[in-house]
């Protein structure tokens, strides 16, 4: 097949698909404003990233959110009510191995219900890193949610559009922004 | 007629519930929302799932079933489904929870010939078991070794339709389930609660409203008319409301402020001279609820909100199963965090799982404000720290590291006695919040509290 009509297949198939529309589920207000989209990738890194995500959580009172841990809880739920989160729209889980996060991250996409997805330091295994993390987009797509990397260390995945340096709640720093124009 | 393959889910309710028709038509109508095709039998239910594009997991239908008829007010946790093609098969398959067929045991021949009704042997049934045990069969292979004419000449009409039903599934004749036209529900009050004025009517009508909506939500229909019925505690005729609507309505609220203005008229005009003792409402007139058209978009945010809640709590039972409470007593590995009264800060909360919980709503959730702030992050296991001038000094590992103190500003002081905490005795806390730089020249927040009975500094949080 020649190279223009290559070009015509393509124009063909992008007219006949249907258009996936980008549901806008928050906006990251540090630095100018950002707007998130259903499937994004936030990695959170720094000794603040429990407090920004906390924060953030406060920002977005509607978002319903799972926050699930790699290993023994250690959030402290009291500070997150003192903060302004409503306990009732979190579901915790604990002492998940990557795949146990990811098949249940999968489920709780499924259902359409949360807004945010947190993983907490849970590092996906680097074979594969990518195919999940390709599933976890969609699924997040699909279900109008954010997922949200808690690290202390960076885990290098195209999936990631915003990168940032947790300080403190307000303090980050962004090290990495796909698609947007955060200075 | 239906063509093509089916796939018919069969909901045993198991023998020895009972079950009363006024339920057991509730739970139909709340099955509704699986699949309009349904078969009732005797204590069983058969549900046709293959037009149904987007199929729940089998688990999952249990657990929302489940939850359905919690709300009925019946137990559903013996209950068990069974898939087939054919209603016949389905039954066998949840019954006998056979794979093979043939290798059955020889009580599921009656089963075959009445998949809707049979359960218990009668007499001349249990003849007949008798019979072919004497002839050394076992189980359903045994019948396929004596020719079927054999069979035929014997027991004519019954062993043709066992054999209709075992061979040809899809020949079974059922009839489906519709629901009743009208729609009544019903309550009894004591004489001695008077009530007089229509917010009090009110108050005691809402359960009934409520179940009312909840039913046409399962039958996907809307109301155009329903009449309020009252009994009063004298023999006189029955006090009548009726109530007509523009449009059908669907909208719980909306139905309860209508309801609240016309008992106001009614009761102004009209006052209650006994006191109640029954209350009905009887819906006659329904509409057909087309979903997402203008015409009912005042009712389609409660729809998608009931819809939500439902998939909400079938995620919550789902999960509270596989990483909840677990048989061998480990911890739940998934919970809800639900604040508690306690003076120590590391049991201020406690892990709970709600089976029904609220939607979110922020202000169903009101804030509770405790100064001054707790850290995001609480250590298990709170680390001793040493001080020496300006460095705080934290074991990691073999090694200890150096943190250089920024500030360090007294937060709150917390004790306890030991009628408080008896198994940890009393306590004696001084809190402070250090502003600490990490060896890396790191910011970092922690949450410190020196031991008074112990005199030591121990790292308690991160912030």
């Amino acid at each position: 097949m020649s190279r223009p009509e290559l070009k015509a297949l393509k124009a063909l198939i992008e007219d006949h698909a249907p258009a996936r529309a980008r549901k806008s589920v928050g906006t990251l207000s540090v630095g100018g404003g950002l707007t998130l989209h259903a499937g994004e990738g936030i990695e959170v890194l720094g000794p603040a990233r429990r407090a920004w995500m906390t924060a953030f959580l406060r920002q977005h009172p509607a978002l319903r959110a799972a926050w699930v841990q790699g290993e023994a809880n250690r959030l402290c739920p009291p500070a997150l009510e003192q903060q302004g989160v409503a306990l009732s729209r979190i579901l915790f889980f604990e002492r998940l191995s990557p795949g146990e996060g990811i098949e249940l991250a999968l489920q709780l996409l499924r259902s359409a219900l949360f807004g945010a997805i947190i993983f907490d330091g849970m590092a996906l295994p680097f074979a594969g890193r990518e195919a999940q993390m390709r599933k976890l987009q969609l699924g997040a797509e699909d279900g109008g949610a954010l997922l949200f990397f808690l690290s202390d260390r960076s885990q290098s995945s195209f999936g990631i559009r915003v990168r940032m340096e947790a300080e403190g709640a307000d303090a980050v720093e962004f090290t990495r922004v796909k698609g947007g124009t955060l200075t | 007629m239906k063509h093509g393959t089916q796939e018919w889910w069969c909901l045993d309710l198991g023998s020895s519930s009972e079950i009363t028709v006024q339920d057991f038509e509730r739970l139909l109508e709340s099955l509704l929302r699986f699949t309009p095709d349904l078969v009732p039998g005797n204590k069983r239910v058969f549900l046709e799932m293959s037009r149904i594009p987007v199929r729940p997991r089998p688990d999952h239908f249990l657990k929302r079933v489940q939850v359905l008829a919690r709300r009925i007010g019946l137990d559903a946790s013996s209950w068990r489904y069974g898939i087939a093609d054919t209603i016949p098969k389905a039954w066998v398959q949840t019954r006998w929870r056979a794979l093979e067929a043939r290798l059955l045991p020889v009580e599921a021949y009656f089963d075959y010939i009445d998949p809707l009704h049979h359960f218990e042997c009668n007499r001349p049934e249990r003849e007949r078991l008798a019979c072919f045990r004497s002839l050394g069969m076992k189980n359903l292979e045994y019948l396929f070794t004596v020719p079927k004419t054999a069979w035929l000449v014997r027991f004519g009409e019954e062993f043709d339709t066992f054999l209709e039903h075992f061979e040809f599934g899809d020949r079974f004749v059922w009839k489906t389930w519709k629901p009743s036209e009208t729609l009544s529900e019903e309550t009894r009050w004591n004489a001695e609660e008077w009530v007089s004025d229509a917010e009090g009517l009110l108050f005691r009508l809402k359960p009934l409203v409520d179940r009312l909506c909840s039913r046409l939500y399962s039958i996907g229909r809307a109301i155009r008319k329903l009449e309020l019925v009252l009994k009063l505690d004298r023999p006189v005729p029955d006090r009548k409301i009726e109530l007509g609507f523009a449009f059908p309505q669907t909208s719980r609220p909306l139905l309860l402020k209508l309801l609240r203005e016309k008992l106001s008229h009614e009761m102004s005009r009209h006052p209650l001279s006994d006191p109640i003792v029954e209350a009905r409402i009887e819906i006659r007139e329904t509409e057909r609820r087309p979903a997402g058209t203008a015409r009912f978009s005042f009712s389609a945010e409660e729809e998608r909100s009931e819809e939500e809640r439902e998939r909400w709590i079938e995620l919550i039972s789902y999960l509270g199963s596989k990483y909840g409470e677990s048989s061998d007593g480990e911890t739940p590995r998934a919970f809800q965090a639900e604040l508690t009264e306690h003076a120590l800060p590391e049991r201020a909360w406690k892990k709970t799982w709600y089976a029904e919980p609220e939607l979110v709503s922020s202000s169903a959730n009101p804030v509770k404000r405790i100064e001054p702030a707790r850290p995001i992050v609480l250590l298990q296991h709170p680390e001793t720290l040493n001080r020496t001038g300006p460095w705080l000094r934290r074991k990691s590992g073999a090694f200890e590291e150096r943190y250089r103190i920024c500030s360090f500003q007294q937060e709150e002081r917390i004790e306890g006695y030991e009628w408080d905490v008896e198994d940890t005795g009393g306590f004696e806390r001084t809190y402070f919040r250090v502003s600490v730089e990490s060896p890396q020249g790191k910011p970092e927040e922690w949450w410190v509290y020196r031991d008074e009975l112990l005199g030591k500094l121990m790292l308690h949080g991160l912030y």
